[in-house]
């Protein structure tokens, strides 16, 4: 089966500066969440996935096919970008229905379409007004519909949360949700983790132009559980604590803190910490009132992505 | 591909319809005539017939075309990666394209629409015995002004997206202005040569101003047909070499926030 995108040591240089660095990934079709601090390579990836730029080393593949070079392609692609409309005169009826005319339909499919999918997103009321009447959340709610207006299979939405209020946040999870339902693909790229778990288990985590880790939460786990991680204890006998475990094998590090008192513990294999801290917390002396650890939150595997990559560590 | 184009072509003429766009019309179609009126004023009626022409030329066909298509052509594609709209054209199958020609057309369509009653307005407050001759001339004048005029300003829109409107006005000084009326063999490489020699042939001017061989050298002998071709081949050509820019060139989209 052709997968939904291929890429093959792709990079994308800007000059001197590395937008995105040999980049290696092939993904079947489903639903995705790219993830990455500010300019981490997002809205670069997904340029290069839409061909609106081409890799400066290696190739891309959507679909099974080249963005830039057959650009047919792109009719199976909904874009919804980060950049505002600044169309201030027109409606968001009139935009959406000129641009889904560019995509190929007749005037008459593209103005229904063009009003089912403001319809759709809860742009009825609104749609025929100028777009420089809008508030943020109705423009990224027309950004929306253009990019499915023409029931595209892959929807890419690049920071589709930014200003929206909780309920426009609400709706929009829910309509990606919906429309990951129908078996449609996504691409969601955003640096708000919860936001993407809403949507999906699958990510794609991106820093520095590279992807530092793809594949579901549990993968991520998996792959991250020979890496070392800090845990901070709380409360009465902390030194004896420190004592009992300088000599252990997966110790890597120890800080003891007073104010607040507090124990941080780099440990490099965190079941034979957990198994050792099971006997040291039956000491008369000892009483833990916390323990704070990575909790296999998406966001604790990429504050720890983020760390293995910058070489934090590893010793 | 052509209905796509022919969308743009219906949203941007949708677009012109603003309050400053208006007023640019109105001025750009009314100035040529309100000068022509205040110097057949100020000469009470003995400005020379030659002169008329002269102006009637530099007014409509240049000046007044050439700031209408600055204002249209150049900017097409630089007003929309500014506007951050790029993209969402550029994702289109044949976006690129159909917005560098529907830009193209648009801004044909819109200089004309002013560019050919102010040239029937012109000539007719020209004074000529004959103001038919200078109407007809001058109205073929403008559409071929248009079309070349408009390829060109977006042939470097297209090569230079910011600025473009300051190269395209330098450009437009120097090679149109200036070199244009040199008597060298440069100046049959510029637009306002080739329209220069078709109104000299089309209108009384050789005579009236008893042009010799020598003078012949800012405007050609040849015949018309010729030099209507050069000038649609001149159109084609600028225009193709645009949207291969367009069609091929990466243009700064926004980048990470």
């Amino acid at each position: 089966m052709t997968p939904l995108l291929k890429l093959n040591h792709v990079s994308r240089f800007y000059r001197t500066v590395i937008g995105v660095g040999d980049l290696n990934l092939e993904l079947p079709n489903g639903a995705y969440g790219l993830v990455g601090p500010n300019g981490s390579g997002k809205t670069t990836l997904i340029n290069l996935l839409t061909g609106v730029l081409a890799p400066s080393i290696g190739s891309v593949e959507i679909m099974g096919a080249d963005p830039v070079a057959q650009r047919d392609v792109l009719r199976r692609i909904g874009l919804c970008p980060a950049s505002d409309i600044l169309y201030p005169n027109i409606s968001a009826l009139q935009w959406v229905e000129h641009l889904t005319i560019l995509q190929g339909f007749s005037q008459r499919d593209a103005y229904q379409r063009a009003v089912d999918s403001l319809v759709r997103l809860g742009m009825e009321a609104n749609m025929r007004r100028p777009i420089g009447s809008y508030s943020l959340g109705m423009r990224q709610r027309t950004k929306l519909a253009q990019a499915t207006a023409h029931d595209p299979e892959l929807l890419i939405l690049d920071e589709p949360f930014n200003g929206l209020d909780p309920i426009g946040r609400h709706e929009l999870t829910e309509f990606l949700n919906e429309w990951s339902r129908r078996g449609r693909s996504l691409i969601l790229a955003s640096h708000i983790l919860h936001e993407v778990e809403a949507i999906t288990a699958a990510f794609l985590l991106i820093h520095g132009g590279r992807i530092l880790a793809s594949g579901d939460a549990s993968e991520v786990r998996s792959m991250l559980s020979g890496f070392p991680v800090e845990v901070c204890l709380r409360g009465s006998g902390l030194r004896r604590v420190a004592a009992e475990i300088a000599n252990e094998d997966w110790l890597q590090g120890i800080d003891v803190e007073h104010e607040p008192q507090q124990l941080r513990i780099r440990v490099s294999d965190q079941a034979a910490f957990q198994q050792r801290l099971a006997q040291l917390v039956q000491l008369p002396e000892v009483n833990l009132t916390s323990l704070e650890s990575p909790d296999g939150s998406l966001e604790a595997a990429f504050d720890l992505l983020l760390r293995v990559h910058r070489g934090e560590h590893l010793v | 591909m052509l209905s796509a184009t022919w969308q743009v072509v219906r949203f941007e003429l949708q677009r012109t319809f603003t309050a400053g766009r208006i007023a640019m019309w109105l001025t750009l179609c009314l100035f040529p005539a309100l000068l022509v009126a205040t110097i057949q004023i100020q000469g009470r009626g003995n400005v020379p017939d030659a002169a008329m022409i002269v102006v009637s030329f530099a007014l409509v066909p240049q000046i007044s075309c050439m700031l209408g298509l600055l204002l249209w052509a150049t900017p097409a594609i630089g007003s929309e990666i500014e506007a951050q709209s790029w993209v969402y054209l550029a994702l289109r199958p044949h976006g690129r394209l159909a917005v560098a020609l529907g830009k193209y057309l648009v801004a044909v369509i819109w200089t004309a629409s002013y560019g050919l009653p102010s040239a029937v307005a012109v000539s007719l407050l020209s004074g000529l015995a004959n103001p038919l001759h200078l109407t007809g001339a001058l109205i073929v004048l403008v559409l071929l002004s248009c079309s070349c005029y408009a390829a060109l300003y977006l042939l470097i829109g297209a090569l230079i997206s910011k600025r473009a409107t300051v190269i395209a006005v330098i450009y437009s000084l120097i090679l149109e202005g200036l070199i244009a009326w040199v008597p060298a063999t440069v100046n049959q490489f510029t637009v306002s040569y080739r329209l220069w020699s078709l109104l000299v042939r089309w209108t009384d001017f050789a005579q009236l101003v008893n042009a010799n061989q020598g003078a012949g050298l800012t405007f050609n002998s040849e015949p018309s047909w010729f030099n209507v071709l050069a000038l649609i081949a001149y159109a084609g050509l600028v225009l193709a070499l645009a949207l291969y820019v367009v069609g091929r060139r990466e243009y700064p989209v926004l980048s990470e926030a």
